[in-house]
């Protein structure tokens, strides 16, 4: 082969090298890390570490935080995946029409999605202050008297998903409307034609057609939520006596506050079992039934 | 058009008005209250009124405080560092490998494709602690290294990227190989300027994750040096609980770069979001 022709042959694996480097280094090979830290015990100073088998599972199987931190993630979830795929669809259902102001409107939606998810938890923490915060002076326009909010183990859950709901409605409204613009119009005349409401037309047309868009909403937002830690870190630090403590919160403070990297690792793994198992689940129940 | 009664139309305005007012409040009392005094950001908020998000003695302390006293400069320094250098480099070398799959046939290309798009669906915090691990092999916890390197490949932008080359017409490419272009010179001077809306996407999306990234600078950074605006943030309020003024001014401060982004480049914001959602 001539020299021109072996570059040629070399060509385009020299465009796609760099990024796949990349990739190999900082995605693939630490999965393989991942896969094995979990049976390892790591010295923490030093890094040094030990083969210990499945020392670590028995340990994290054994600790009621673990089992503590597993209820408040399948809650947590269980609330806040729901909650923003209805209001979403909603909201894009609502801001979907071509009427005046309506990109001012949408717009302002966007705000919780700009701002950043430490900003949006600084904010909240202020806001959700027992004795003069603003959530307590909207609620007293209603006559509802002041709530301790993040200081109570039996609100601060609540308050968290309120935040994190708020937080995210936007973003997958955006995806909602995306969805909604792909549906021809020419099914909506149709409708209309037959004499269908607009709830009849919402119900049997544009949902069925939309549920593509709608088990990637669900299935891509249950990973975010399973995962999610700043609001934890910043609002609760996983309080009060562990009512906010997620997982993912477990795995922070156990690889970088006590420095138990196997044992972070183990949790870690289950929190990718548990989530893997729930997208599976979803994707049975919510498969797609039509084309178009 | 269908038709809708008037009272319709306004119980819909209504409805948005308030869900909008919604949305915006949290931000727009931080904004008020990050140009108070300490002592005046809750004394206003009950009974509501207009002194609740307007600042009644406003005043620029907090600012002042943060950027002069504490180094919130250097931090936003830092994350502007870090998103820019993350943004250039991989706009270069994911449009690199956006163009390679788009337009060569070669050996394995379907299969590295495939693991290409398997990595765009292993978020970060999955992989947090093997990648601190590795990294920490590097040598680079505690450095500019370990922010911006691994953050450069990235299947999303590759995905986006390697859409728009693929629309490309043939004939340009073909055209320009029978004037004697080598294929670098067509990717950089013929197929990168015709996909420019995608590298504004692609871009804006990289830089407002790294702006807004916390969970990985977090482990993989602690000194003051190397602290970037949301860990800064996030330390502020664990440290120093009752200084809400410079707390809030901080966060104002934060928010004020992707808010100015995402106004002046809406358009190609959302374009990335929906781009996300259709992915499947």
């Amino acid at each position: 082969m001539s020299a021109k022709g072996a570059a040629r042959q070399a060509a385009p694996y020299l465009f796609v090298a760099p990024a796949l480097l990349g990739l190999a280094l900082f995605k693939f090979y630490p999965i393989a890390v991942g896969l094995t830290a979990s049976f390892f015990d790591y010295e923490a100073i030093s890094g040094r570490a030990a083969w210990i088998g499945l020392g670590n599972y028995r340990e994290l199987l054994a600790d009621p935080l673990f089992w503590r931190a597993c209820w408040n993630t399948f809650l947590f979830n269980a609330v806040v995946t729901p909650l923003q795929v209805v209001l979403a669809l909603g909201l894009a259902v609502l801001v979907n029409r071509h009427l005046p102001g309506m990109t001012v409107f949408r717009s302002m939606f966007f705000v919780p999605a700009v701002i950043s998810l430490v900003v949006a938890s600084i904010i909240w923490d202020l806001i959700y202050n027992p004795d003069n915060g603003l959530a307590n002076s909207l609620l007293a326009v209603v006559g509802i008297p002041p709530q301790p909010f993040l200081v109570s183990a039996r609100q601060a859950m609540g308050a968290v998903i309120a935040m994190v709901t708020w937080k995210g409605i936007a973003y997958w409204m955006v995806i909602f409307l995306a969805g909604l613009h792909a549906i021809p119009g020419v099914f909506r005349e149709a409708a209309l034609i037959d004499g269908a409401s607009s709830w009849q037309f919402f119900w049997r047309v544009t949902l069925p057609l939309l549920v593509r868009t709608i088990v990637f909403v669900v299935v891509a937002n249950t990973a975010i939520n399973f995962l999610l830690f700043a609001p934890m870190y910043i609002m609760t630090q996983g309080g009060p006596s562990d009512s906010t403590t997620v997982l993912m919160f477990e795995v922070y403070r156990n690889a970088f506050v006590y420095f138990r990297l196997g044992y972070a690792s183990a949790v870690s793994t289950l929190l990718l079992v548990i989530m893997l198992v729930v997208v599976v689940v979803q994707f049975r129940v919510l498969r797609p039934r039509v084309e178009y | 058009m269908e038709r809708r009664s008037l009272s319709a139309t306004l119980a819909l305005y209504a409805a948005l008005g308030l869900i909008a007012l919604l949305m915006v409040l949290p931000f727009l009392w931080a904004l008020g209250a990050s140009f108070r005094d300490n002592a005046e950001i809750f004394r206003y908020t009950r009974p509501l009124s207009v002194w609740t998000f307007v600042p009644r003695n406003p005043t620029l302390g907090g600012f002042a405080h943060i950027f002069g006293q504490d180094r919130f400069g250097r931090f936003m320094a830092n994350s502007l560092f870090v998103a820019l250098a993350v943004t250039a480099a991989g706009l270069f070398v994911n449009s690199l490998a956006g163009f390679g799959f788009a337009r060569f046939h070669f050996r394995g290309r379907d299969p590295l494709f495939a693991a290409v798009l398997v990595t765009f669906m292993v978020p970060l915090e999955i992989i947090v602690i093997p990648l601190y691990i590795v990294v920490r092999g590097f040598g680079w916890i505690d450095s500019y290294w370990a922010l911006v390197v691994p953050a450069i490949a990235d299947a999303f932008s590759i995905f986006l990227l390697r859409q728009f080359f693929q629309e490309l017409p043939q004939e340009l490419v073909d055209a320009a190989r029978i004037d004697g272009c080598g294929w670098f010179a067509i990717y950089w001077r013929i197929a990168l300027p015709l996909v420019k809306p995608a590298l504004v996407t692609a871009g804006l999306l990289a830089f407002i994750r790294q702006w807004d990234s916390f969970f990985w600078p977090l482990v993989a950074t602690s000194s003051p040096e190397y602290t970037v605006i949301q860990v800064g943030l996030a330390k502020y309020i664990t440290e120093f609980v009752t200084f809400w003024d410079r707390l809030l001014a901080g966060a104002v401060a934060a928010s004020v770069p992707v808010l100015v982004l995402y106004f002046v480049l809406q358009r190609y914001y959302v374009q990335g979001i929906s781009t996300t959602g259709l992915k499947t």
